[in-house]
């Protein structure tokens, strides 16, 4: 009898503690369970299938390499921006499909034309304030205000990358366990949606270069980077380099990380290939950063050849150079008769004599 | 501390600050004191009383029961007659009910007592917490005052010893630079006092907690006014160094904004719950007190727009 009086009691017992448990790990869980929910989320169709794809494809790679959870908003118009993106953070759970708590939204307002880099607390030390406003600032809105939002949040999404490799080789990371927070850092910038793009600087270089060798056109390139001068007709650049200047976004970062990888190189010893009118320079393969430069000899001077350069030289993973798969160089293809490169395009390491 | 000690010590050797001004400022950046942080309840004088009116109730309430629902007295139980018999029940002892009575009462309002306390403790633990990140957001402004004075100072003397085109507005920007140095120092003394008086512990009374509000805002007013200084510097103001320290600024003050109002969730979502029932009686008894609230003007909400 009183088995039977207490068979109710017990099953009602092993129910809610069923209950009980599964709701625990449900919630320990459910950014995991959770995995398929968008990374980009477009509110006003500014992005269309292909960039949201894209983006998506560049950030999912992000977070296996770097354990980074990167979003992106974009919305018609919320009322503060700052408040909005600090509480969709959390809505979200941005950073809880991380092990670290590191998570990253970017929220662009197209309503009341700004943006906001998000960051949750473990990544603050390695994108501070004054790195998100120099991103946003200086390499995001001028592709913005070009009409190009897709190049303009994946050519952040490249400094994020190269930022986070340095922060892993100085273990300069601060994981959190746990559920990963914003306390509000990050920064916000007038968004300058399609407002043109900046015009092109016209500054002369202070001395005209003198550019009788290929590396020399390297040096010109790196002093006038190095003073932030996007001038198109610089002596230094070929004909058609000119051509294709004229058009592109130069942005201040990109400026400045071309100064900041040429100087990482220095210390690479740098090999010059000539023949006929054409130039290679060339790195070590085991220096896999470090790209080639193609030089051209036109009205008596050697110029940089940056249309070969712009076509052939690609950066994957790791930011490591590569040739595109099945093509060695094209025009610049002498520059590379003793190396080998695998089925992607990446020289080996150890050239074939 | 130590990183300050350099800055502060350049500030008067280039005669920013003042000796005086500069023992002020070393002193209210001194960081808060090192047992603040969360989980500093200062234990409270626990009421005596409801804990005994329980254990009375539950005596009394066990009496009742015992001898409402318990059998006979039929001591020492005869448990040989009811055995194997279908459908049969022995009947309690009279004093076993009575015990079992006064555990079923005397318990069970221990454990939803324990349950409600418990949960009374969490929330104000989460407002310790809540608390602590304000204290931090506002030590980290602080921290940014001298960087300020310097960057805005030196740029300003630069200009006017190296540019022969001062205008006369400009000239009149850094005559007012002494005295909105000392008007910001002056603020950063009030607020890191008031800061000091409450570290680990959020003001109880809504004055003292608008007191310290009104501080950190003055504070906040000062840096801006120190900030539009340079209004009139468009080149001064597209150099990275001053991007970088217009993002920390605009930073810390969003934190800030965002730390306040964290806090004040949780300062809500505690009051609430020590005055609905029943988590006001476990309240009195804990001294549990009701947090105070920041309000929505003593401070702007609007992160400062610093200019682009």
């Amino acid at each position: 009898m009183m088995r039977r009086a207490f068979l109710p009691a017990v099953i009602v017992l092993v129910l809610a503690m069923l209950y009980v448990s599964g709701l625990y790990l449900f919630n320990e869980w459910r950014p995991w369970l959770d995995d398929t929910s968008p990374r980009v989320v477009d509110d006003t169709e500014l992005l269309s299938g292909s960039e949201r794809r894209r983006i998506t494809e560049f950030h999912e790679l992000l977070q296996q390499d770097y354990g980074i959870d990167y979003r992106v908003l974009v919305v018609s118009r919320v009322g503060n921006l700052d408040r909005y993106a600090a509480d969709r953070f959390g809505a979200l759970s941005v950073g809880d499909r991380t092990a670290g708590g590191r998570g990253l939204l970017l929220v662009l307002d197209q309503g009341r034309d700004e943006v906001r880099l998000e960051v949750s607390r473990a990544l603050e030390g390695v994108f501070t304030d004054a790195f998100v406003a120099y991103i946003e600032q200086r390499q995001m809105v001028p592709f913005f205000a070009a009409n190009r939002v897709s190049d303009g949040i994946l050519a952040t999404t490249e400094m994020i990358v190269d930022r986070a490799r340095e922060a892993r080789a100085q273990q300069a990371f601060d994981d959190e366990p746990g559920k990963a927070v914003s306390l509000g850092a990050g920064a916000r910038a007038p968004a300058r949606l399609g407002e043109g793009a900046e015009a092109k600087s016209t500054a002369r270089m202070p001395s005209i270069p003198s550019l009788d060798t290929p590396p020399a056109a390297i040096l010109a390139y790196v002093e006038a980077m190095d003073a932030r001068n996007s001038n198109p007709e610089l002596p230094f650049y070929s004909e058609a380099s000119r051509k294709l200047m004229r058009d592109w976004v130069v942005t201040p970062a990109q400026m400045d990380n071309a100064v900041r990888s040429y100087r990482q190189c220095s210390t690479e010893p740098l090999e010059l290939i000539v023949q006929d009118d054409r130039a290679v320079m060339r790195y070590p393969p085991s220096a896999r950063r470090c790209h080639p430069w193609f030089a051209v000899f036109e009205d008596e001077a050697w110029r940089l050849d940056l249309v070969a350069m712009q076509r052939l030289v690609r950066f994957g993973r790791g930011n490591a150079w590569h040739f595109p798969p099945q093509q060695r160089g094209e025009g610049y293809a002498f520059g590379f008769k003793d190396w080998t490169f695998d089925g992607h395009g990446y020289p080996r390491q150890q050239p074939a004599r | 501390m130590a990183m300050h000690e350099e800055r502060l010590r350049r500030l008067r050797e280039q005669g920013l600050l003042t000796p005086e001004q500069e023992d002020r400022l070393r002193e209210s950046l001194q960081p808060l004191s090192p047992e603040r942080g969360v989980g500093m309840r200062r234990m409270p004088r626990r009421k005596w009383w409801p804990a005994l009116v329980v254990l009375l109730g539950a005596i009394l309430a066990g009496l009742v029961w015992g001898f409402l629902v318990g059998g006979e007295v039929t001591a020492p139980q005869d448990v040989s007659a009811i055995l194997n018999i279908e459908g049969g029940t022995g009947s309690m002892n009279r004093w076993t009910g009575t015990l079992l009575g006064m555990l079923l009462f005397l318990v069970l309002p221990l454990v939803v007592w324990t349950l409600l306390y418990n949960s009374l403790v969490g929330k104000e633990e989460r407002v310790l917490e809540a608390w602590a990140q304000v204290e931090t957001s506002y030590q980290r402004r602080s921290d940014l005052v001298p960087a300020l004075v310097e960057t805005v100072s030196r740029y300003l003397r630069h200009e006017r010893e190296t540019l022969e085109r001062v205008t006369e507005e400009r000239s009149e920007g850094l005559s007012g630079l002494q005295a909105m140095t000392e008007d910001l120092v002056q603020a950063q003394q009030r607020s890191a006092e008031l800061l000091r008086e409450h570290a680990g512990q959020p003001p109880e009374d809504e004055e003292a907690l608008l007191a310290l509000s009104q501080a950190q805002a003055q504070v906040g007013a000062q840096m801006r006014r120190f900030f539009g200084l340079t209004e009139s510097y468009p080149q001064l103001r597209s150099a990275d160094q001053f991007l970088r320290l217009q993002a920390q600024l605009e930073g810390t003050e969003n934190r800030i904004n965002v730390a306040r109002s964290r806090f004040n969730e949780s300062v809500r979502d505690f009051n609430r719950s020590i005055r609905a029932l029943p988590g006001s009686l476990v309240a009195a008894a804990g001294d549990f007190r009701r947090k105070a609230y920041f309000r929505a003007d003593e401070e702007s909400h609007q992160v400062p727009v610093l200019g682009y």
